[in-house]
Parts: structure tokens; C-alpha cells; sequence
């Protein structure tokens, strides 16, 4: 796992940009199936500042990266053949889509529920898985065996899920919207879907090392990095979806004010969130340190 | 550190060639068209300009440099890159070494300013201050004065100059300037080969003879090498590595090499090696010889008729019975032990089977091409195992013809160009290179009995001024550090130290007044190729920069003290620059050798090539033994010399050793029979890639690219938890040092070996421990029987894990 | 299009590194930046007799290799910009003014080539000397090397001994079909060898 550090921004971004796209689904959901009045939307549109914050750290941790970050248009031009530009691509054609929306949504031209602003929604809930595959699409690298698997897309989907839940809880909880019980049972749904797929994900790549070696040695001496990440990675996804469920019942079974809601969900929303990451990254992290090359 | 070590000068080559009808006049000589360097200075942008130039250090290269300048700035080297490019052709391409002298010529241990020891502080302590040439000049004119009046010009010794051999300057402008001073004790020896060069040759050939080139193999031939990594040592494009490398590929030769450890000559290249426990040669010999003897298969016709000793048929007069080296081998020698392969097997750990089949093969091989490293002769027994290694040549006849060798170190010449005069210097008394230290010391107690003292019964007086100029000598490649520093520290001993160097090593620390001195490259410089190969080149180098800082160079420092003590005029002839005598040496060169360009078509060019015609020729004393004597006491080979029975009768021998006329083998101090519970492990040196000696080894361009590291086998560093790339300790009775391992299949295991030539790196007054790595902090002071000379390689000890 | 490709010769090669210090030189690297590296394989080991005499079945070798400007090269394949891509020679160089320094090339490469120079903002590696090679010169490593194992030609002229690179420790060749072609020397192991051991860790990593 200490090997991945060096691609902690790579890591940053993949953990927070698939994170924030994902929480589109979790407003998606809640537009489509809760219809909140106007005013909750109000609040919910203005706490979209929250994924677009992440997504923008995520984003800027990418850049960063870069050694050279004034020739980055150019990445455009690699669409279509290298699996690095269509991340990028998708990442930032998802960002755009998602101001859009944002921007539309605060100038009030979108309605509380349905029209535009489900179709809005629609497409970004789609574009997040677009995104998360195209992150685990980016490493496919032959020269990489290592990473070179089904298992590398699996977990960038099980990641983004399982940040997208805590996040989506996370702004419903800070935009005082209460979930009726389905709807805190998607949610936390997610995050264990999330949980189960990236732990697949891990288990293929795993799986894989036992074939695979290169001068340096066999890859199964770089599993028990994995196993650490996948291992933190799991304790902490269950520990988000328990505190998913509970911030969904404690804002939706108070039949209070928006402002106790707030109160009573938040704080376990904001811990899911946090473990969320913590558990996200862990496992990111766990992914880099698994890198090997065919030969060298 | 390598004096002259010529077999074939470019004079005797010329008459060897001429003997056998090869070469009329300099006609058979094809000039090699060298480019013109206007060419290259058109290709290249504009501000840049290529000055040639060599890499000049003592490995017995010294390879072409083209620095390309930026004004002031290198922007980089380029090597030869003319004539011939093909494997096989004539390029003195530069080795990684000279390839990096940009980083080294900038580094950050360059002195730049004459220094002076803090008054009040002790040597070793480190505290140095800048003073003004004018000062340092004066201190050392008025030192040199006091201590020639007070002691004799016996007690003023000018050290060997081994970081800038072969060109014409070297360190001759201070015995030029001693010289018209009354003179100084000499030194003979060598660190390099002082064994080979003055205990074994001399008492076997009368002087190095008969030995050849790697050019000169024929096809097929079989190659025994022992000890001898030409592509480790002498790495150069004309060097002795490629011609063995072009004779293996286009001769198919086959090659042996015998070795403690896999040199670089049996990596690639398809090339048996027999591991040897190092120290152990003249036991390996004596196998062999067991085996020759008894299948009969030795050349008795050649031992008869140019040997003495090898039986007891041919023993000179005098010599008592069973003093033969028959008589030896056979167990009727002075031991009673029949030395059987079974014996040899056991010293050497060589297989039995191993050595009888090398034996056979040897004896079958004709042509067959023996040759020995400088490594087996710089051990405590290394006069006996050159010497031996000359004798397995002997017994199989293969000595003095075409395309055989004398068993010592393969040959090599080139242009005989000649050096800075140096005047006749009226002081004849000498001592073994390898005991100054002890010459400081002990001074007048070191006798022609105990040590070998030349021209005298004794030292008149010890060593009271030093100078060193070019060498690293004092801290760095002398055996046993701690030892020689405890002498240097005493100030009662040796009253006044110079070091005079480009860099600040460790061996400035026990100096009084340091000098900055120009590198090669900096400053007017004149060489000839070949001295460690057949290789007829010139090379004239002109400075790179005008010199920075108060950088100056020898031959106009010595001139400045001449004027201080009244004798510049003689010492400069008048004023003769040191870029005028390289062009009087080049007229002097030229009346010899015609066909070379002017000084002034030299300029323009760089350097000046000729293929030279690869020699097959009979010795003359081989033709006729008695119209044409060796300059041994006998005028024949000496198996059994009667000079060192004489010696035998006469020397007082440390504790342990014993002096043989013969070849035998015996183990010798901290050899490989020293071994114990304390000491399991022998550790020894060999020359790595990275440096030439102690040149270089701060250059952290060529660090990067070739480590310094100790190998030891999986077997030892896995019993004893070391791991590879990570430090160890090496601790003998001399010293402790610590340094990154090797763990490598590489060395046979029971041995360490350590890259010779890293700086030491040592808090002088704590716990010594070394963590520059050395080797000498753990060698000891122990000098080989005959020639008083290093027994560097000898040395036993133990190795442990590093924590952190 | 004409291809240009190295050819190494494994029987002449000593491992000197000269080819390695010379190309650090001229390109004016940094320490720890390198365009060349010279592996050191080893394997076998050693065995003793009841007298306790050696021997070993031990070998090794080394390999120099730098850039090798594949037919498929795999840092193009997933360079973003383009900037890394094969030019009219065929030799597989970074466009400067295009690199942002991803360090995917860097990743993928299975030579170990590019790497990224944080401090000049771009990946950078072994142009195969582009700009000597058009002045009809060889490349810095080539006219260094004092055996004479090193050659850059158009791959149709090289030496018939070489055989496309598939010696340890370089990958298998069908991978990015490399123009390295190289005469094994009696040592050589196949790619994918793990009955070798790289022997200097720590000047080639």
C-alpha cells in the first residue's frame, strides 16, 4: 500500500471525482421518487455545492498532478485512443453537464420535480457510472497485468458508489431533507452495493496476482497491500452504510422541523461520508501500490 | 603508481619487427587518417568549440576526450571517434570515467586556494584556512631549507603521483627542482606491481621480458589468465579488455580465466572461470606441475635448455640437493610433501578433477598464451605466486615464442615518449615504496636486511618532509589508515607535509599546507598510448578553460619555489614554459619517429595514430640461449634463483615468513590459511569500473552508474542476515569499516572482495569506523617477502549486519 | 517509412556502463535521471564437495538498453496529448511543447524508458540522439561503447546475429514489437526468465 503513495494525486482524484458524480444518482432518486416541495429543492440545489466542491478537489488534485498543467487542452486530442483522455474527457463533459444543471437549477429556471430537471438528472446519474468506468477503463494497460483486469473497473464502480451514497445522504441531511424509508433504504443500498462490487473488484484483482510476475519477483508479494486496503476499505464501507441507514431514519422518523433534521442526520451523514472516504482512499491507494510492469 | 612497465617499447618493438622482416624502415607503418577537428568544429552550433584533450588518471589508459565548450562551460565529452570504427579498429574510446569528467572537473571537493593547517591545531583535525600562494610558497621554501640543513636531503621524500600518470609532466618538476637542490631518498616498488616488478621478474627473467600483447593470439589459441581482469582495469576502446574481447570473438580464442571472483571478463563473453581462494596460485601451480610431471608431459627440452632449477639435473652450483622445484612438488623439497592435485584441491578448493584436466589441457594447448593480473602478486605471498605463474609457462615450453606469453602480465608499447627531465639526483639511497610510513617512523633502523634498503646499509635519517603531489596516499591507498595516520599525526616524526592535489581528499587532513592544483584538462598535457596495450598514439591536450579560481599547475609552482631557492634559471632552462617543453619533447620524439606531424599540425589536430603491426617473434635468447644471455644471475630462466638463496642466507625476515628460491607455495601473512573463529572470512580488493584507484570515486556522476559495494556470496551474507544493497559491517585486527553489500554469485564463497579506491571517511579521534569503505582501513601493513612490497590483498577478517 | 533501431551485442558487451555515463553526459542529466540503463542478470549458485572444493553453475550478464522505439509503442498508445509519438524515423520522441507530464507513459512503458521531469514540466527520454542521427552521426551511447556492442540503423541494415529483444530482463517481444534486435551471448536467459535474479538493484532502479 506504502508503494501507491506516490500516486496520491492520482488517487485524490479517483476517490473524489467518481464520488461526486455518483451522488447524482442519489439526487436523482430523491427529485424522481421523493418530489420535495419547492423549498427543500431550493435547499437541496443550493447544498449541490457540495459534490461540485468535491468534484472540483478531485479535479484539481488531477491537475496538480500534472507536471505541465498549461498544455492540458491538449488532452482533448488524445480522445478516442488513449484511455487516459477519455477519463478526462468524460470527467470533464460529466462536470460540465453537472454545472449546467447546477447553474439552471439556482437561477430557478428548473422545476421542483420533473421536465428538465428529471432529464438533467437522468443523463448525470448515467454519466456517473460513464465516469467511474472510464477511470478503471484509464488503467487498463496491457504493459500493467496487474492492473490490466475487470476487477480495476469493478472497484472505480464500487468506489464511486459507495462515495456517491455517504455524499447524496450527506447533502440531503445539510439541505434538512428528511427521506421516507425507502428512499434512506436505496441510499444505504447503494453504499452496499458499492461495498460488494469494489470488494469483487479487489478479489479479481487478487485472484490475478497468483499468475502474474516480473523481474523484480512474483506479484503475490504485493497482495497483502491489497488485502490491507480492501480490508480497511470494507470496515469502513459497513460502518458508512450503518451510518447511511441511521442518518435516513433519524432526519425521515422525527417528523420535525427541517432545522431538526438537519441536526439529527447530519451528524451521522457527514461521519458516513468521512468513513466513506477514508474508506475509499484506502483502497485507492491499495490499487496504485499494485502496480507492476510486464517486465521491469 | 604503475612506473614503466613496457615490454615492448616502441624502440625494441621497432627492432623486433625488423628481426623478423616484417617492417623495412617506418614503411610498414600505415598512418591512420585522423579527422580533421576544423570538420567537427563546422558541424557543431555556433560558440562551441571542441578542445582535445585525455582522461589521465592511472589505470594505463588515457583515452581521447573531445570536451565540447560553451564558452567557459563543458557541454560534453565525446572520446575518439576517429580512424576505424569496426570491432577490431583503433579508437582510444574513453571508458566511463573519462566519459564523466564534466561532473568531477566542477565537483564540489575541488581546491581552489592554497590552504594552510590552522596554527595550533593538530594534523587530522581538519581545520584548514585559506592563504595566499606568496605564503604557501615561502613556508615551503624556508621548510624545504630547514629541513635539508638540519636532517640532509636524505630526510626529503617526493611520493609517487599515481592520480596523474602517463604524460610528460607528472610529478618530475619536483625531482627536477630536488635535484639541483642536493637530491632526495627514492622510493623503488610500486603499489601496482611491486611483487611482480621487483620480487619475482628480476629473479626469474632478469627483468620483464617476453611478454606480448592480446593482439598477438592466434587462432584457436587457449588463453590461461590468472588474476587478470583487463576488462575491469583497463576498459578503454584501445585497451587491453578490447583486444582480448576482438581475439575471442575473431580468433576464437578460448579463455580461462582463474579467479577468486567473475570479472567482467566472464560475464558475457563465453569464458570459463576457475574460482580460486585467492593467495592460493603457487599451490594451484604446484598441482598442475604434479600432474605434468608424473604423465611426463612437461617440455623437457625447453627446461633443459633454458631453465636453471626446474630439476635437480639443472640446478646452478651451489644450490644443495632437492632445492629443485621437481624435488619440491615430488616430496623430496625441503617439506617432504608430495604436492598431488589432491593437495593443491585442498588449498585452493579447486575440484581435484578440475585442476588434473586444466593440467592436461595446458600441456596439450600449442600455442598456449599464460598471463597473470596484477591481483595474485599483491599479497603477502604475491613474489611466489607471480613467479609460479611464469613457471606453468616454463614447464609447457610456451615462453619466448610467437604468440605466447612469459606468464607475467600481458604486454603492451607505444611511442617511447619521453619525460620532463628530471637531473641527476646526487642522493642513491631507496626504500620499498610500500614502507614510507615505516621510513617515517623507524627511519634510520630500516636496514638493507629488514627492509630492503637500497644504496645504504640503513636510512642515514627519517622521512622529515613529505610531498605529496597527485596521490592519496597519506588517508586513502596505503595499507592499514589508522596505523599510517598515527604516524602522520605525530609531528616529531615527519616535520613538514605538502599534498598538492585537485581535490580535498581525506589525505589533505594530515597535511600542513595544501595546493590547489589545475586537473589535466586544465592545463598543457602530452601522452602516449600504450601502456597498457600495443598501441602506437599520441595526444597532445590543451586547456579547456582558462584556469579558475588560484588553481596552478606543478610545473610553475616548482618554478616559483625554484626562484625562492635560487635555481630557476637552471630549472627552467631559461624560461621554458610547461607548453614549451611539451613541444620540445614532441621535437624530441619526432627526430626518432619522423613520420609524426609538426608540434603545430599537432595543435590543430589533437592526436596522431598508427597501426601498429602485431609483433610474432622468437626471443632472441630463445634463438640463442648462449650468444644472447638473460640479465639473470645464472643468464638463463631462473626456476631457482641463486640471488635469493643468497637472500634467504642473509635478510632478517619478520616473524612467519620464509624466503624459497623457488616458486613454492606458502600461505603468507594474513593469507589464506589465517582464516579462524574471529577472522572466518578473507577480504580483498579488486580494482571496480568507477573509479581508477581513489580518481574519481567522489565523481557522483559515475556513483550513480557503478556503486561502490562489497561483494560477498549468498551463502555468507544469508548466515549472517546481510542483504543485498544493504550496509555491513567489515571489521579485521586493522579496522572496521562499513559499507553497502553485494550479494552476488559472483564471489566464491569465504571471500569478501571490496572495490579499491572509495574514500576514506573516518571521525580520526572517535571510533575510526570508515563509512567512505575503504579497504585499506582494514589491510594490513605486512609488505610481501621479497620485494618489501604491498600484500594489500592479503587480509582476514569478519563481516556482520548493519542495523538501520 | 524507414525504421531505426538498436542492435546490442550481448557476446561482446562487458558491462562497462560507458554507453550509460556517456548518454547521462550529453543529455546533461540529472542525478537520478538516466535514458540508458545496463542490467546485471545473475543466477545459478554454488555447490561443495567433501573436501570442500567449489563449484558453480553461476553465470552472468548484462544487458544495455535504453529507449527502443517500438513498432507498438505502449507509451503513445496511452499518451493523452499525442506528445508522445513516433517521428518520420521512426524513433518514438516527446513533443515538449505538448507533454503535461501524466507520467502515463512513464507507467506503461515496459522498458522502463520515459520518465517525468517534474522540474522541466515534461516526460523525457531516449530520442535515440534524433538530432545526431540527422546529422549522419550515431548516437552518444554507440560512439561510446568500447566494444563496439551498440549500433542505431535503419532495422533492414542492422546485423543479422540480432534477433528481435526477447532476452530477460526485457518483456516478451510481441508486446510492442521493440526495435532492439540483439545476439544473445552464451548467458542470455529468455524474457520471462525467474531463474534470473537482477544483480545491481540499486543502480538500475
Amino acid at each position: 500500500m506504502a508503494a501507491g503513495l506516490e500516486h496520491a494525486p492520482l488517487a485524490l482524484f479517483t476517490t473524489l471525482a467518481p464520488m461526486a458524480a455518483a451522488s447524482f444518482i442519489v439526487l436523482a432518486y430523491v427529485f424522481i421518487a421523493v418530489r420535495p416541495d419547492a423549498e427543500a429543492a431550493r435547499r437541496l440545489d443550493r447544498w449541490t455545492a457540495l459534490p461540485a466542491v468535491v468534484m472540483a478537489l478531485g479535479m484539481g488534485a488531477a491537475f496538480l498532478h500534472l507536471a505541465d498543467p498549461s498544455h492540458a487542452l491538449y488532452v482533448f486530442t488524445g480522445v478516442g485512443t488513449s484511455p487516459l483522455s477519455n477519463e478526462l474527457a468524460v470527467t470533464v463533459a460529466f462536470a460540465v453537464v453537472a454545472l449546467a444543471y447546477w447553474a439552471l437549477a439556482l437561477a430557478g429556471k428548473l422545476p421542483s420535480s420533473g421536465g428538465a430537471r428529471t432529464v438533467l438528472l437522468v443523463v448525470l446519474a448515467v454519466g456517473s457510472v460513464a465516469q467511474a468506468a472510464s477511470c478503471g477503463l484509464a488503467y487498463a494497460i496491457a504493459t500493467i497485468p496487474t492492473w490490466d483486469g475487470p476487477g480495476t473497473v469493478l472497484q472505480q464502480l464500487g468506489c464511486a458508489w459507495l462515495g456517491g451514497a455517504a455524499l447524496g445522504a450527506a447533502q440531503c441531511a445539510l439541505a434538512k431533507v428528511a427521506l421516507p424509508r425507502p428512499a434512506v433504504l436505496a441510499t444505504a443500498g447503494l453504499a452496499a452495493l458499492g461495498v460488494l462490487t469494489a470488494l469483487a473488484g479487489a478479489a479479481l484483482q487478487g485472484a490475478s496476482l497468483g499468475t502474474l510476475a516480473n523481474i523484480w519477483g512474483p506479484a503475490s508479494a504485493l497482495a497483502p497491500g491489497l488485502w490491507q486496503g480492501a480490508g480497511l476499505f470494507a470496515a469502513c464501507g459497513v460502518a458508512a452504510c450503518v451510518l447511511v441507514a441511521v442518518a435516513g431514519r433519524r432526519g425521515g422518523s422525527a417528523d420535525a422541523s427541517p432545522a431538526r433534521v438537519g441536526v439529527l442526520s447530519g451528524v451521522p451523514a457527514l461521519a458516513a461520508l468521512a468513513v466513506a472516504a477514508v474508506g475509499v482512499l484506502a483502497i485507492r491507494f491499495a490499487f496504485y501500490g499494485l502496480y507492476m510492469g510486464v517486465a521491469l | 603508481m604503475a612506473e614503466k612497465f613496457a615490454t615492448m617499447d616502441r624502440r625494441s618493438f621497432m627492432r623486433a619487427a625488423g628481426a623478423a622482416g616484417t617492417l623495412a624502415a617506418t614503411g610498414g607503418i600505415a598512418a591512420t587518417a585522423a579527422a580533421a577537428p576544423g570538420e567537427a568544429l563546422a558541424a557543431e552550433g555556433e560558440g562551441e568549440r571542441i578542445v582535445w584533450t585525455h582522461c589521465h588518471v592511472n589505470c594505463g589508459g588515457a583515452c581521447v576526450l573531445q570536451v565540447h565548450m560553451n564558452g567557459d562551460e563543458i557541454a560534453y565529452v565525446e572520446s575518439d571517434n576517429t580512424g576505424d570504427p569496426s570491432f577490431g579498429g583503433f579508437q582510444a574510446r574513453a571508458c566511463l570515467r573519462g566519459r564523466s569528467i564534466k561532473a568531477w572537473l566542477t565537483g564540489e571537493e575541488r581546491l581552489n586556494y592554497p590552504m594552510r593547517r590552522v596554527p595550533g591545531t593538530r594534523r587530522g583535525d581538519g581545520q584548514y584556512e585559506r592563504i595566499s600562494w606568496d605564503e604557501a610558497l615561502d613556508t615551503i621554501a624556508s621548510e624545504f631549507t630547514r629541513i635539508r640543513d638540519t636532517y640532509g636531503n636524505e630526510a626529503i621524500f617526493i611520493q609517487e603521483c599515481s592520480g596523474v600518470e602517463q604524460n610528460i609532466m607528472m610529478n618530475n618538476p619536483f625531482f627536477r627542482l630536488f635535484n639541483l637542490l642536493g637530491g632526495e631518498v627514492t622510493r623503488y616498488g610500486s603499489y601496482s606491481s611491486a611483487a611482480i616488478s621487483f620480487g619475482a621478474l628480476p629473479y626469474t627473467y632478469g627483468k620483464n621480458w617476453a611478454s606480448r600483447s592480446f593482439k598477438t593470439l592466434a587462432p584457436g589459441e587457449l588463453v590461461v589468465l590468472f588474476g587478470d581482469a583487463p576488462n575491469d582495469t583497463r576498459m578503454g576502446g584501445d585497451g587491453a579488455g578490447y583486444d582480448l574481447n576482438v581475439a575471442r570473438e575473431q580468433k576464437g580464442c578460448r579463455i580461462i580465466t582463474i579467479d577468486y571472483r567473475r570479472s567482467e571478463l566472464a560475464t558475457n563473453q563465453d569464458v570459463e572461470w576457475i574460482p580460486i581462494l585467492p593467495g592460493t596460485d603457487a599451490a594451484l601451480v604446484a598441482g598442475i606441475a604434479h600432474e605434468l610431471i608424473e604423465k611426463d608431459l612437461v617440455d623437457h627440452e625447453f627446461l633443459d635448455t633454458y631453465c636453471v632449477g626446474f630439476d635437480e639435473a639443472t640446478l646452478p652450483e651451489g644450490a644443495p640437493a632437492n632445492s629443485s622445484y621437481t624435488a619440491y612438488v615430488m616430496g623430496t623439497g625441503y617439506d617432504r610433501v608430495e604436492k598431488t592435485p589432491a593437495w593443491a584441491a585442498a588449498i585452493t578448493r579447486v575440484p581435484e578433477e578440475r585442476i588434473v584436466a586444466l593440467a592436461h589441457e595446458i600441456a596439450e594447448a600449442k600455442p598456449c598464451f599464460i598471463a597473470q593480473g596484477w591481483g595474485p602478486q599483491r599479497h603477502t605471498n604475491g613474489d611466489y605466486a607471480a613467479r609460479s605463474i611464469m613457471l606453468l609457462a616454463q614447464m609447457v615450453g610456451q615462453v619466448g615464442k610467437p604468440h605466447t606469453n612469459s606468464g607475467a602480465r600481458e604486454g603492451n608499447g607505444g611511442f617511447d615518449l619521453p619525460t620532463l627531465p628530471t637531473g641527476k639526483n646526487p642522493v642513491e639511497i631507496k626504500f620499498p615504496q610500500y614502507l614510507w610510513p615505516e621510513a617515517i617512523k623507524h627511519g634510520s633502523a630500516l636496514t638493507a636486511r629488514n627492509a630492503g634498503i637500497r644504496g645504504a646499509d640503513a636510512l642515514p635519517v627519517g622521512i622529515k618532509m613529505l610531498v605529496n603531489y597527485g596521490n592519496n596516499m597519506m588517508a586513502n591507498q596505503n595499507g592499514d589508515i589508522n596505523y599510517t595516520t598515527d604516524i602522520l599525526r605525530d609531528e616529531s616524526l615527519c616535520e613538514f607535509i605538502i599534498q598538492y592535489d585537485v581535490n580535498w581528499t581525506d589525505s589533505c587532513n594530515w597535511a600542513d599546507i595544501v595546493l590547489p592544483d589545475l586537473t589535466p584538462q586544465e592545463t598543457w598535457t602530452l601522452s602516449a598510448a600504450g601502456e597498457s596495450n600495443d598501441s602506437l598514439g599520441l595526444w597532445l591536450g590543451q586547456p579547456i578553460y582558462d584556469a579558475p579560481y588560484e588553481r596552478r599547475e606543478v610545473y610553475e609552482v616548482c618554478g616559483e619555489l625554484a626562484k625562492r631557492l635560487g635555481v630557476y634559471d637552471e630549472y627552467s632552462e631559461g624560461g621554458l614554459t610547461r607548453r614549451d617543453w611539451c613541444e620540445r619533447l614532441w621535437n624530441e620524439l619526432r627526430e626518432d619517429e619522423p613520420q609524426i606531424p609538426t608540434f603545430d599540425e599537432m595543435l590543430e589536430r589533437g592526436i596522431y595514430k598508427e597501426d601498429m603491426p602485431v609483433a610474432e617473434k622468437t626471443e632472441d635468447f630463445i634463438l640463442d640461449p648462449v650468444a644472447n644471455p638473460l640479465s639473470t644471475a645464472t643468464g638463463k630462466i631462473q626456476v631457482y634463483a641463486p640471488e635469493l638463496a643468497e637472500f634467504a642466507a642473509e635478510w632478517e625476515l619478520p616473524e612467519g615468513d620464509v624466503l624459497y628460491p623457488i616458486p613454492a607455495y606458502f600461505p603468507g601473512h594474513d593469507g589464506p590459511e589465517s582464516t579462524d573463529d574471529e577472522h572466518p572470512l578473507i577480504i580483498t580488493a579488486f580494482h571496480t569500473k568507477a573509479t581508477t584507484h581513489s580518481s574519481y570515486a567522489n565523481n557522483e556522476a559515475l556513483r550513480e552508474v557503478a556503486k561502490f559495494q562489497a561483494w560477498i556470496n549468498p551463502l555468507d551474507a544469508e548466515a549472517r542476515g546481510i542483504a543485498d544493497g544493504e550496509p555491513m559491517l567489515l571489521r579485521t585486527d586493522q579496522g572496521e569499516m562499513v559499507m553497502d553489500a553485494k550479494v552476488t554469485n559472483r564471489i566464491m564463497p569465504g571471500v569478501v572482495t571490496v572495490p579499491q579506491g572509495a574514500w576514506h571517511r573516518a571521525d580520526a579521534e572517535g571510533d575510526r569506523i570508515d563509512r567512505g569503505g575503504c579497504i585499506n582501513t582494514l589491510c594490513s601493513r605486512h609488505p610481501n617477502v621479497i620485494s618489501k612490497g604491498t600484500g594489500q590483498h592479503s587480509c582476514v577478517g569478519q563481516a556482520e549486519k548493519v542495523e538501520g | 517509412m524507414t525504421q531505426y533501431g538498436f542492435y546490442f551485442d550481448a557476446s561482446r558487451c562487458t558491462g562497462c556502463k560507458t554507453c550509460e555515463a556517456a548518454c547521462r553526459d550529453y543529455h546533461d542529466l540529472r542525478e537520478g535521471q538516466t535514458y540508458r540503463r545496463v542490467y546485471e542478470l545473475e543466477g545459478g549458485g554454488w555447490s561443495q564437495d567433501e573436501r570442500g572444493c567449489w563449484t558453480t553453475d553461476g553465470y552472468t550478464y548484462y544487458t544495455s538498453f535504453a529507449c527502443q522505439h517500438c513498432d507498438d509503442p505502449a507509451c503513445a498508445r496511452v499518451c493523452p496529448t499525442g506528445a508522445m509519438a513516433k517521428r518520420d524515423n521512426g524513433l518514438v520522441t516527446v513533443d515538449e511543447h505538448r507533454c503535461i507530464g501524466c507520467g502515463y507513459c512513464a507507467m506503461a512503458c515496459p522498458y522502463g524508458n520515459p520518465a517525468v521531469d517534474r522540474e522541466a514540466g515534461h516526460s523525457s527520454k531516449c530520442d535515440g540522439c534524433a538530432s545526431r542521427v540527422a546529422e549522419g552521426k550515431a548516437p552518444i551511447c554507440v560512439e561510446a561503447c568500447s566494444m563496439r556492442a551498440l549500433e542505431l540503423a535503419p532495422v533492414d541494415e542492422l546485423p543479422r546475429e540480432g534477433e528481435r529483444a526477447a532476452v530477460a530482463p526485457l518483456p516478451d517481444p510481441a508486446l510492442t514489437r521493440p526495435n532492439l534486435y540483439v545476439k544473445p551471448c552464451h548467458a542470455s536467459q529468455p524474457s520471462g526468465s525467474t531463474a534470473c535474479r537482477v544483480a545491481n538493484e540499486s543502480e538500475v532502479r
